[in-house]
């Protein structure tokens, strides 16, 4: 018999939070979605593990308490908390989110790139919600009714410098920044998205990413867990067009609970969504990675590729669900998570989904855990290379082919560099 | 330079011994070639030498250079100077075999007190050992052994050796799956490194490679020891008669 749920500190501190800004909202399309949203949202709570998509992130139980809401801040403080996160490759415009508002930009403005206030947002952008309207997430049914505030891109022909968008929490707050991003027909951008957050901070931020025909996308999102008490809950919907390609990736190191959701919605023929994941969850770590693609056009493509390296007690959690509707045939989808454990403490949990509802598709998924091989250990430590070191060089290989379509290689070398701290490595390749 | 005495290995958790009181003694600037039927040990004998887990030593020493040779781990072994060149050189996929190489060569280098060598003068090295090898840029290139043909693979070894300049050298079968002209551009590395330090165990099948690199001595193992030790002469001689005679003996 289930026990009864009862509504926790965290729950009634969100519900007295949106009973307070409640008197303020607008009539604006944005502000008119909340209280629908927030309602859905407080039904059910925070999802628990009896609720299916959270069965091992149990964020009612983790969440039992919330820091206070983040005020606004002004800019002398996003500067000095700017100057602790310069920028991962030289050249890049930054996008400045700090305790979830639009705050700044840095860098110059490349053509084709617009970026407001997502609640000022320039011109009469109706799509944004368009994503989300429906949707029974709960943790995107809590940015929708209660989002601090955030931006707004817009993106038009090639934008060639890289997109930096960086959400910044000085303080350990309670935050939920939220961005719409759109690229227009034939649009090409790189963009990387990343947090910085106080030790103690919760986050819940959430994006919506539209493809129009023929854009192409390369996102990347990296979630650096700064401590054991961290939580960031990360959520982007994305809605590719036709001929519309995007190469995602989600890198995450560091401590703490992190969950990095993606769904997908592959709505136009012959789109292309590449999905890839790079966890390293070492210690007091819970590394969550959920996604949900859902395919519905004619002779479109998914690939998924998840690597995750577990010890001293981290755990990787992989949820992966594809969804392929009626009628969306010649869809080729293709799932692959593989774990590797550095000691034998950690934990790996691997959820594979398949629903096929067309008959003339490709899809498959495979996952495997283990150990390094002994075999390729030897050969380094037999010319000399040694153990800890072969071991490290073999863990950063087997992470590092998750970067495969990262392109840039500024990005890629410092994204490895990363990686290769994560797993006690020096940063600069050995 | 190795001294073996009385070796007897077994791999662990398997009750049967594979090498059985193995006799071995190498002197600096020695050439010596180890055949023998499958099965016998030889390859047994190479990762006993280099340090491979998964052996159980229960009886026996093995002395390289006045030092335990079993009490150092392979990485050790390295260092000190022992290559062997496998059998079957594994693929690693995602290390850059640039980057092995020169982890590798500066980890060797680190052990026994050198500086790390410069990229420059790195870059220079490995390109006159591929030069000799045959072995391409793009070869170099990829992750290690990585798509490389079997022959590539045994190419890669010797390069391997070039570059890191061992004192002893142990060849498990490296000419095996070899062209004829690969056979020739493998003894020519091997040749080109003879020195009056440095020494060679060959483990070949074939009494081919031994017109190329002329070995001091031949051995043959079979059942786990060295059943018997001659010049150039025995490889001609256990090819014209094969192992028969060694097999009822033993
Ligand atoms: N890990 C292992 N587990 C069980 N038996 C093993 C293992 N490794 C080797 N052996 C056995 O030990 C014996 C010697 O093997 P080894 O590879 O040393 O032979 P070899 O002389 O190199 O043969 P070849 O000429 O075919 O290469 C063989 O019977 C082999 O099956
Ligand atoms: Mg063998």
């Amino acid at each position: 018999m289930a026990a009864p749920i009862v509504t926790t500190d965290a729950e009634r501190a969100l519900a007295d939070l949106f009973e307070a800004r409640a008197p303020h909202f607008s009539s604006a399309p944005l502000d008119a979605g909340r209280a629908e949203a927030f309602r859905r949202f407080a039904a059910a709570g925070l999802p628990h593990r009896r609720v299916e998509a959270y069965k091992y992130t149990d964020l009612k139980a983790r969440l039992r308490n919330l820091p206070a809401p983040a005020a606004e801040i002004g800019k002398e403080e996003v500067g000095n908390a700017l100057a602790a996160v310069p920028p991962l490759v030289d050249g890049a415009v930054r996008v400045i989110v700090a305790n979830g508002r639009f705050a700044a930009l840095e860098g110059t403005l490349p053509e084709g790139l617009t970026v407001a206030s997502i609640l000022a947002p320039e011109g009469a952008i109706d799509a944004i919600g368009a994503l989300v309207t429906g949707e029974d997430d709960p943790l995107t049914l809590a940015n929708v009714g209660l989002f601090d505030g955030g931006a707004v891109l817009q993106i038009e022909g090639t934008v060639a410098p890289l997109i930096e968008i960086v959400h910044l929490v000085p303080g350990d707050d309670l935050v939920m920044g939220r961005l719409a991003i759109f690229l227009a027909e034939g649009a090409e951008a790189r963009i990387v998205e990343r947090f910085a957050a106080g030790p103690k901070a919760v986050t819940n931020d959430m994006a919506e990413i539209t493809l129009a025909p023929r854009a192409r996308l390369n996102l990347t999102r990296i979630v650096e867990g700064g401590s054991a008490e961290a939580t960031n809950l990360t959520t982007h919907h994305i809605r590719l067009g036709a001929h519309a390609v995007l190469d995602h990736l989600t890198v995450s190191t560091g401590l703490g609970l992190m969950r990095a959701q993606a769904f997908c919605h592959v709505a136009g023929d012959e789109a292309e969504a590449n999905f890839r994941a790079a966890t390293v969850s070492i210690g007091k770590r819970h590394a969550d990675n959920t996604l949900n693609v859902r395919h519905n056009a004619l002779a479109s493509r998914s690939t998924e590729v998840f690597r995750s390296a577990v010890g001293e007690g981290g755990i990787a959690i992989v949820q992966g669900r594809i969804v392929v509707d009626p009628g969306a045939q010649k869809t080729d989808a293709k799932m692959m998570s593989n774990a590797l454990f550095l000691d034998d403490t950690g934990e790996v949990m691997n959820k594979p989904e398949l629903e096929i509802f067309a008959d003339d598709v490709q899809c498959g998924h495979g996952a495997t855990s283990g150990d390094l091989d002994e075999d390729p250990i030897f050969y380094l430590r037999a010319r000399g290379i040694p153990e800890a070191q072969a071991r490290r060089l073999l863990v950063e290989a087997f992470l590092l082919e998750a970067l495969e379509n990262v392109g840039d290689e500024a990005l890629s070398d410092a994204l490895a560099g990363m990686l290769r701290t994560a797993i006690g490595a020096p940063a600069e390749a050995e | 330079m190795l001294e073996i005495e009385n070796l007897h290995a077994r791999v662990e958790g398997e009750g049967r011994e594979i090498l059985k009181g193995l006799d071995l003694e190498i002197w600096p600037g020695e050439v010596h070639a180890i055949m023998g039927p499958n099965g016998a040990g030889k390859s047994t004998l190479g990762n006993v030498i280099a340090g491979k887990d998964g052996y159980e030593i229960t009886d026996g020493t093995v002395r390289f250079k006045e030092q335990d040779l079993l009490e150092m781990e392979p990485e050790e072994r390295a260092a000190a100077g022992i290559f062997l060149a496998f059998q079957y050189p594994v693929e690693v996929p995602g290390v850059a075999t640039m980057t092995f190489l020169k982890t590798a060569l500066n980890a060797q280098r680190a052990a026994r007190g050198e500086d790390a060598l410069s990229t420059p003068a790195f870059m220079k090295l490995v390109k006159e050992a591929a030069e000799k090898l045959s072995i391409s840029p793009e070869m170099l290139r990829r992750p290690i052994n990585v798509g490389f043909s079997g022959g590539e693979k045994k190419r890669n070894e010797i390069m391997q050796m070039a570059l890191l300049q061992p004192t002893l050298a142990v060849l498990d079968e490296t000419d095996s799956g070899l062209d004829i002209d690969a056979l020739r551009v493998v003894a020519d590395g091997v040749n080109a490194l003879r020195s009056p330090e440095r020494s060679f165990l060959i483990i070949t099948h074939y009494q081919r490679l031994l017109d190329y690199i002329k070995p001091d001595h031949v051995h043959v193992l079979a059942h786990g020891k060295i059943v018997r030790s001659g010049g150039p002469e025995l490889a001609l001689e256990l090819e014209a008669k094969g192992y028969a005679e060694f097999l009822e003996v033993a």
